[in-house]
């Protein structure tokens, strides 16, 4: 077994219901990922009048995911239209942070 | 008349005008398929902060907002540069399908947005004296802003207005 089968049997236990994943629905997919509610945080936007912006960080298999999102492109978490803040992948995980502009 | 009352006088204008002839979409930062549409709410100054809605509006936004940018008063008429801020909810098209609705996000919320700052300046060009006191000056000017916080999308309308000048001091009208 390479170190890279090691890794990915490593993901499938993070990535397990039972363990940290939780499923949520992103654009109309269920997926397992792993929110980092730690990061969860909503702070005023002062240059709009009546906006805040609200974040998620959260985990997500590459492979089940797909192509990694670029910036700026539009998502749906859970119900809430989000924006693609940034994305990172590291060992075939993507760490991807949302954000949501919303009314005050 | 003071510059609330102007402000005031604005306020009711566009409530009479436009709140009731236009509808735009309601908010819904939880739920992107709770689809529902409102007439859009007139504020003075700035959007007001959740639990400070007054009592009937249905949304802070979406909305007109009546502010003041400055004034000034040269002795022989006295005259304010008003900014009528435009904010709309515009998240992408929803298309009624067999199981209710079906949601695409789109960038296309400036047609929202211009729709209703159009229908503004449309009735503030066919009503240039509001409530007999304020008379609306050109230029009218409307633009939207560079950058837009999405789903959200904000613009602005400035134009001056003229009312009564404030009375000057008895030595000031002799000497001056």
């Amino acid at each position: 077994m390479s170190f890279k089968d090691i890794i990915q049997s490593d993901l499938n236990v993070f990535f397990n219901l039972d363990e940290f994943a939780e499923t949520h629905t992103i654009d109309g997919r269920s997926l397992n990922v792993i929110v980092d509610n730690d990061r969860l945080q909503q702070r005023s936007k002062k240059e709009y009048d009546g906006i805040s912006v609200g974040e998620i960080l959260f985990y997500v298999k590459a492979s089940d995911f797909g192509e990694r999102p670029e910036q700026g492109t539009p998502m749906v978490f859970d119900g809430r239209q989000m924006y693609v803040f940034d994305c990172r992948e590291d060992d075939g995980v993507y760490e991807i942070i949302l954000q949501q502009n919303r009314g005050i | 008349m003071s510059t609330v009352s102007v402000l005031e006088a604005l306020k009711s204008f566009l409530q009479e005008k436009i709140s009731p002839i236009i509808k735009l979409q309601k908010p819904s930062d939880n739920n992107i398929h709770d689809y529902k549409l409102v007439n859009p709410a007139i504020h003075i100054g700035w959007i007001p902060p959740k639990g400070y809605l007054p009592e009937g509006m249905e949304a802070a936004i979406p909305c007109l907002i009546v502010g003041l940018d400055d004034a000034t008063d040269d002795g022989q008429g006295l005259e304010l540069n008003i900014r009528i801020s435009a904010a709309v909810y515009s998240p992408g098209l929803h298309k009624p399908v067999a199981t209710g609705l079906d949601y695409t996000p789109d960038f296309k919320g400036y047609n929202d947005l211009l729709n209703l700052i159009d229908r503004t300046v449309a009735e503030l060009m066919k009503n240039q004296i509001i409530d007999g006191k304020v008379a609306i000056q050109m230029p009218v000017k409307w633009g939207m802003y560079q950058e837009q916080p999405y789903p959200y999308w904000y613009g602005w309308i400035t134009f001056p207005v003229k009312k009564q000048t404030y009375p000057t001091a008895e030595i000031a009208r002799q000497f001056l």
